[in-house]
């Protein structure tokens, strides 16, 4: 039998940041994760820390809070997690959506975001290798990205250094409660371990674990695809994406692109990261596909044939692999932070495409919410009772 | 998309024998394969001007006569050269792109039955400076050598398996002067192995093995035997190589080394079945701990734990060109049997049965003579690369090891090998031992021996080969 003062299930970006944050306080904290350090969704993702697709508000702030703490993480914790800080660039493709951009782009501005319209000329200027039609494009300065695997590597190592205990390969099987209704034990397939609270952060597998304390999550899977190709060119140093993926990500209502039936049914929208080790990773799609992380044709050729579409130079680039992850949905594209109706029971999982993003926040949010400091930010747009009516429906 | 009964991808021995059997009983056919021409690895023609050898000669009439049977039944029979596979959908199609710039013939191939004919490649053994330049793999530089390219003058061949004394061979008529040949081998081991290779052996083998040793002697070839090559030293390439005694367990002893002036290296343990394709079909493997290498599992008709698919040749375990021709015709014959082609011919079949059991028992007694100790790996230094496409050190893989790395997933996330151009092709055969050797743990506690997750593309393809219409 172990002891712990808090203990976190789930060792990706979540999982490990929460670790990380929780360990400061000077509580005993335990990682327990059935599989190793990132080796579910957060290798199997892109690394972007973006506000460029958030909404305007609540969301950007949300995310801008997440991302002024990475240019630092690497010293701080004495791991380089790869923060590249090039920026990011919308591709817009037509007038009808610079217009739409235009007023996103000044809206974004007004809460205080680095972000600015470039107008035709200027964005053939510094991308020399796009498309001739694309019409203008929404730049964001403070836009970069990091290597997830290693984000989650070296929050993990630091939480160890802070005295937490980390272990991989270990199963969560049950969670057992003290009448009534608060936190007692863990019992995994190594030692059981006692403990008062409990984070969960196992992000697709966070209704499973909910379901051990009969509490409902609102996550679902929504699969991913990805390309990477092999070393190339240099193409570009931004991370860019095409307008039209915050439209397809918010499932924005009458707006259309003119895209393949393909592209259509499996919410491909262009996204390219540059890497560290100089791949590029090329995206996206989204499709709900239960827990099947194959990649297939249909999705890589309709993925392949819209990032030529924005570089053409891209038809030459010779792809080296391609693979799926399972983003954690929830309903309203919020993630979840928040206690439940089971005393030290704490929910911290369903950030869909943003995880990378709001690792950090989400890790200090957490603590913040169990240490019961004041949050950074209002926790209660995050919180799980706001889908209370959704799945009593769903009953 | 192009329509067939029978599709088989790879047309070396194996393929070709499974295309031409299963056209033979009357299935149309489709036969893929990544270069220009048939023939496969082994029996491609040397063009380096040369005469052939009277081994040659006997290789070149056996590609001669598979050419032949092939042709035989060419109305059957679609040939779809300088195309590969990138990935096989739902079992019933295959993905196509073309190779190097060929234009495309088709992107789909859909077909009843397939078989896995797709040969193997050279097993990889990182050593202090085997990614320096003038530092070859053993098939490699044969390949130069056919192509009449010498990159060298003074030669070293060094590991195991019947590749070498062929290669110095080659060298030899090439003009090259081998500096040494050494061989992980020892005369202990060839005794333990010589029964069933005599068992194994026809005239002509014989020949060929009694030639190929006489030929190193009449050239003064100084032979090495229990000795591997241990490090390669030089400024901007091999200068020189340094070569250590094995003790009975092919460890290396310390304190044996001896140095060698050569500006060429070849270093080869012999084959392993290439496995991209049956892995992503699903097909059953285990491992061979006297090969040293994943083997595909089948039944006597050379069909896989997948219903339909069927594996022949090395592709599925190392025997040679002789079985991997038999083992294709066998498939061919089973495929077309299975969608209701040809009474069977019980005494034909099996004769071709009886040949491939004499055939198998020296493959695999050659292919186990290949198969380096695990000693060997303790050469390795921690500055020696160990995933070329991604330089990632032996330091690197001990640092994620000692920070928790668990399993062959897990050093792939910390360190990117395997994350590369060939995608753990190459390194993946090692990362098991190495890993355990770093762990430094109990047998019991050891990972299970893993591989890499296949993915799609199955090989490099540019997105080009992959878009336009389905033709």
């Amino acid at each position: 039998m172990d002891t712990a003062d808090a203990v976190v299930i789930g060792g990706g970006v979540i999982g490990t940041a929460a670790a990380y944050y929780l360990s400061e306080t000077g509580r005993k904290v335990t990682l327990i994760e059935r599989n190793g350090i990132a080796a579910g969704t957060s290798s199997r993702c892109e690394g972007f820390i973006l506000v460029n697709d958030k909404m305007p508000g609540y969301d950007a702030r949300l995310g801008r809070l997440s991302q002024s703490l990475f240019p630092g993480l690497s010293e701080e914790i004495g791991f380089d997690i790869e923060w590249s800080p090039q920026g990011s660039l919308l591709l817009i493709e037509s007038e009808e959506e610079m217009a739409v951009a235009e007023d996103f782009c000044g809206r974004l501005a007004a809460e205080g975001l680095a972000v600015q319209m470039l107008d035709r000329r200027r964005i053939h200027e510094i991308e020399p290798h796009l498309a001739e039609d694309i019409v203008g494009g929404m730049e964001t300065a403070t836009d970069g990205a990091v290597n997830p695997m290693a984000l989650a590597q070296g929050l993990a190592r630091a939480a160890q250094q802070r005295g937490a205990a980390i272990r991989t390969g270990a199963a969560v099987r049950d969670i057992r409660l003290t009448s009534p209704g608060k936190v007692d034990r863990i019992i995994t397939d190594g030692p059981d371990i006692l403990t008062p609270t409990v984070v969960n952060a196992a992000g697709i597998g966070a209704p499973e674990i909910g379901r051990m304390v009969g509490v409902e999550i609102p996550i679902t899977p929504r699969q991913g695809q990805i390309l990477v190709t092999e070393r190339t060119f240099g193409l570009t140093r931004r991370k860019v994406m095409e307008f039209g993926y915050l439209m397809t990500k918010f499932e924005k209502e009458g707006y259309r692109r003119r895209v393949t039936p393909e592209m259509e049914a499996n919410g491909v929208a262009f996204v390219l990261e540059p890497t560290g080790a100089g791949n590029f990773l090329i995206g996206s799609s989204r499709r709900f596909a239960g827990f099947d992380t194959a990649t297939d044709p249909t999705v890589i050729r309709a993925i392949g044939e819209r990032a030529v579409r924005f570089y053409p130079a891209l038809a030459r680039a010779r792809l080296i692999r391609t693979y799926a992850g399972l983003r954690p949905y929830t309903p309203d594209h919020f993630p979840i932070i928040s206690p439940t109706p089971v005393d030290g029971f704490f929910v911290a999982a369903g950030h869909e495409g943003n995880g990378i993003t709001l690792s950090l926040i989400t890790g200090k949010l957490t603590t913040q919410m169990i240490a019961g400091e004041s949050p950074d930010i209002d926790l209660k747009p995050l919180r799980l009772d706001r889908f209370d009516s959704e799945i009593a429906h769903a009953r | 998309m192009k329509t067939v009964e029978v599709a088989v991808i790879g047309g070396g021995p194996a393929g070709m024998a499974a295309a031409a059997e299963a056209a033979r009983r009357g299935a149309s056919v489709a036969l893929v394969e990544e270069s220009a021409t048939f023939g496969g690895k082994v029996l491609k023609t040397a063009d380096c001007g040369l005469p052939l050898s009277p081994i040659e000669g006997y290789e070149k009439r056996t590609a001669d006569r598979l050419l032949t049977d092939l042709h035989r039944h060419a109305d059957r029979i679609t040939l779809i050269p300088r195309h590969q596979v990138w990935h096989i959908q739902d079992g019933r199609v295959l993905e196509l792109s073309p190779v190097g710039g060929a234009p495309v013939e088709t992107r789909q191939v859909r077909c009843r039955r397939f078989i896995i004919a797709t040969g193997a490649m050279e097993r990889i053994r990182p050593f202090p400076g085997w990614t320096l330049p003038g530092v070859f793999p053993l098939g490699g530089l044969n390949s130069f050598v056919k192509h009449g390219i010498l990159p060298g003058k003074r030669f070293v061949i060094a590991g195991s398996g019947p590749l070498l004394p062929v290669l110095a061979h080659t060298l030899i008529r090439a003009g090259g002067r081998i500096a040494a040949l050494v061989q992980t081998t020892t005369h202990r081991e060839m005794l333990r192995h010589v029964f069933p290779l005599m068992a194994g052996m026809d005239a002509f083998k014989l020949f060929q093995g009694i030639y190929y040793f006489g030929r190193m002697i009449r050239n003064r070839v100084p032979i090495y035997n229990g000795a591997a090559v241990s490090r390669v030293d030089g400024e901007e390439r091999a200068e020189s190589v340094r070569v250590i005694r094995l003790d009975r367990n092919g460890d290396p002893i310390p304190g044996t080394e001896t140095e060698i002036d050569a500006d060429a290296v070849a270093v080869g343990f012999g084959l392993i079945p290439c496995t991209d394709l049956t892995r992503l079909c699903g097909c059953r493997e285990i491992y061979d701990e006297l090969s040293g290498y994943w083997r595909t599992l089948r039944n006597s008709r050379m069909e896989s734990s997948v219903d339909g698919v069927f594996v022949a040749g090395d592709g599925a375990a190392v025997k040679g060109y002789s079985a991997a021709a038999l083992e294709g015709t066998l498939a061919g014959g089973a495929a077309a049997l299975q969608l209701g082609y040809g009474g069977e011919d019980d005494s034909e079949s099996a004769a071709v049965q009886k040949r491939l059991k004499k055939a198998t028992r020296l493959g695999r007694a050659l292919d186990q003579l290949s198969a380096p100790s695990s000693g060997l790996l303790h050469l390795i230094s921690d500055e020696t690369v160990i995933c070329r496409c991604e330089e990632v050190r032996l330091k690197d893989l001990r640092q994620a090891a000692d920070a928790g790395a668990r399993d062959i997933h897990d050093l792939k996330r910390r360190t990117r090998t395997g994350m590369g151009q060939c995608q753990g092709r190459f390194c993946g055969q090692v990362i098991n031992e190495l890993l355990w050797n770093l762990l430094n743990r109990q047998a019991e506690d050891f990972p299970l021996r893993d591989v890499f997750t296949p993915r799609i593309p199955v090989k490099p393809c540019t997105l080009q080969d992959l878009l336009g219409n389905s033709k």
